[in-house]
């Protein structure tokens, strides 16, 4: 009798079971055929519950610096995701720079995302080495963006700029550059996000389906260990300064959220 | 009779050359220019190219935008200087005789203007190394504000909008505008194709002529002293070398590159190709004839930390050369001057 019911309740859980795993991993919808695009908005904090805007002046809760933010920008790169039979689609030329110098929120779009259902993505904050050391080329790695330094190849794959009373240069600015793309300084870092346990689903893209998904970026990361802008206000090369802040800020993407459509 | 009018006929048709020769500078008409190469130039007795014009193939075309643009003073802010300014053919592409050029308004830097040529062996650029590609190299002097101080959309801009370029970027690379990477590929395929192999030293290598007996014991004594950084043959072994100019170091050379302590005063060994064309020497021009460079090296060299070794004889820095063995190496040195090189690349 014992026996019994123990089997009943194992049988009873398993079910439960078996219908979660069935809800989480698919959805009711037919598998989308043709392409569709997937769009990445980066959502900019200051500390983890404030919201970060260019041109805002904030304080900084671990060095005590009043900093005002006139340009952010980084490479996103790399883009693959992984569909469901777990082989993964590489985005060819995948190369954005996102701007957050007038736009709080920016956005990038993945356009010719083949249908089908994805269970995660790869993407990468910067250039990968082959870039930085093939010569010259084109769209968001193109020299005009800025984002390349001529007299040390390889590309600034993060910058932000400012004004700040605490800063230790006359004009008070600073200017915080990252680079390294390879060696024990380098800088670029691949995130991964695993959308059954991040976002408890598969993710459709294609047919009606073109999601956004949002990733949180806490600026303020960037001082996490670093000292203020009364110690560094410039970081212009390659190095271990440029390592500790890359580490810290890069280190804060996170993913948020993913809609459905 | 015809072998003797043939002859003839040769000898009028040199005779305008040779006086052409002659001139510095004026008519070109009678000098016979040669036909651009089709291929990239790969002399047989050098080592495979770095560059392999992978993402870039090369055409004549492609050779003579890039030449077009290389002597063009648009690529400068205001439109004053071109990368030909301090980079001139008849000094074997060395700026003839300055220590610092001048960039616009007059402006100098720390640094001399290398002599470029054979740049698709370099494995870096610049003195310090610090570029890692040769369709890359010209961003450096082109946005440098003490050489051409450009701005790179204005460049561009300027590019779209001239009445020539836009038709011959796009017969060369078919596009509908010209953008930065086309820039740089036109002239990667110019610099890589100047190509220094021809100097006496190469023709007595390929059997068609031989050394005298000074240039001969010059060559042995270049051999035991200087081959090990300045490598045949493209003397140059593309490192970092610290040649004893100072003990102490206003450039800290590739230092600034690699941050490394090893590197501080370090420069990238210069190839000795045409070195008789491109006085004065070493990165900030400081020595001006060869005969004081040999003598800096028998008898000049500052000891410090980061001497390379192979300039101390027997526990002493200095090669300690005698006046005659320096004399043969100086020999040796003009049998690197390659006369066809600039002819060809001088008009």
């Amino acid at each position: 009798m014992k026996t019994m019911l123990n089997k009943i309740t194992l049988v009873a859980i398993a079910a439960v079971m078996l219908g979660t795993s069935a809800c989480r991993e698919k959805n009711n919808e037919p598998v989308p055929i043709s392409n569709g695009s997937l769009t990445m908005k980066f959502e900019h904090t200051w500390g983890s519950s404030q919201a970060w805007e260019p041109n805002k002046t904030f304080v900084h809760a671990r060095t005590n610096d009043t900093l005002t933010f006139t340009m952010l920008k980084y490479y996103i790169s790399n883009i693959r995701l992984q569909k469901s039979d777990e082989t993964w689609w590489s985005q060819p030329n995948s190369y954005y720079l996102v701007d957050a110098s007038t736009n709080a929120s920016p956005t990038i779009t993945i356009t010719d995302v083949p249908g089908t259902e994805y269970i995660a993505m790869q993407y990468t904050i910067g250039v990968d080495s082959a870039r930085n050391v093939s010569g010259a080329q084109t769209g968001a790695l193109s020299v005009i963006n800025g984002m390349f330094w001529d007299w040390n190849t390889g590309y600034i794959m993060a910058k932000a700029e400012g004004t700040s009373p605490n800063a230790n240069t006359v004009s008070k600015t600073f200017a915080i550059h990252l680079g390294g793309f390879a060696g024990p300084n380098k800088v670029v870092t691949t995130k991964n996000i695993d959308f059954r346990a991040e976002a408890n689903r598969y993710v459709a893209i294609g047919d009606v389906y073109n999601p956004t998904m949002t990733v949180k970026v806490d600026v303020a990361s960037l001082w996490k260990t670093a000292p203020g802008v009364g110690t560094i206000s410039t970081v212009h090369m390659e190095g271990p300064q440029a390592a500790t802040f890359g580490k810290d800020f890069f280190g804060s993407f996170t993913f948020s959220n993913i809609t459905l459509k | 009779m015809p072998g003797i009018s043939k002859h003839i006929v040769l000898l009028i048709c040199l005779i305008p050359g040779i006086l052409a020769c002659n001139k510095k500078s004026g008519t070109t008409e009678n000098t016979v220019i040669p036909p651009v190469a089709e291929y990239p130039l790969r002399p047989a007795h050098f080592p495979p190219a770095v560059y392999q014009h992978t993402s870039n193939p090369y055409s004549t075309k492609g050779y003579e935008l890039g030449k077009r643009l290389f002597f063009d003073p648009i690529l400068s802010a205001n439109n004053t200087i071109s990368c030909g300014s301090c980079h001139k053919p008849a000094s074997a592409f060395a700026d003839g005789g300055v220590a610092l050029s001048k960039g616009v308004d007059g402006k100098t830097g720390k640094r001399h203007s290398p002599a470029i040529f054979n740049m698709a062996w370099n494995k870096s650029f610049m003195w310090d190394g610090g570029v890692n590609h040769i369709e890359i190299m010209p961003f450096a002097p082109i946005i440098n504000p003490v050489e051409m101080a450009q701005d790179m959309r204005e460049l561009i801009h300027e590019l779209n909008t001239h009445p020539a370029y836009p038709e011959m970027f796009s017969s060369v690379f078919g596009k509908d505008s010209i953008d930065d990477q086309q820039l740089f590929y036109a002239l990667a395929q110019y610099m890589s194709n100047l190509v220094s192999a021809d100097a006496k030293y190469d023709k007595m290598k390929r059997g068609e002529t031989t050394f005298s007996a000074e240039e001969m014991e010059g060559y042995r004594l270049f051999q035991t002293h200087c081959n090990a950084c300045h490598t045949e043959p493209l003397f140059t072994d593309n490192s970092y070398r610290n040649n004893g100019l100072d003990k102490t170091f206003s450039d800290s050379g590739r230092y600034r590159i690699s941050q490394r302590a090893e590197d501080m005063g370090t420069f990238k060994v210069p190839t000795l190709r045409n070195v008789a064309l491109t006085p004065p020497y070493m990165h900030d021009g400081r020595i001006k004839t060869l005969t004081d460079v040999v003598e800096h090296y028998a008898t000049g060299v500052q000891p410090s930390a980061t001497l390379s070794p192979l300039l101390i004889k027997n526990g002493n820095p200095g090669l300690q050369l005698n006046d005659t063995e320096k004399q043969r190496i100086i020999q040796f040195l003009y049998t690197l001057t390659d006369s066809s090189f600039v002819a060809q690349h001088t008009h």
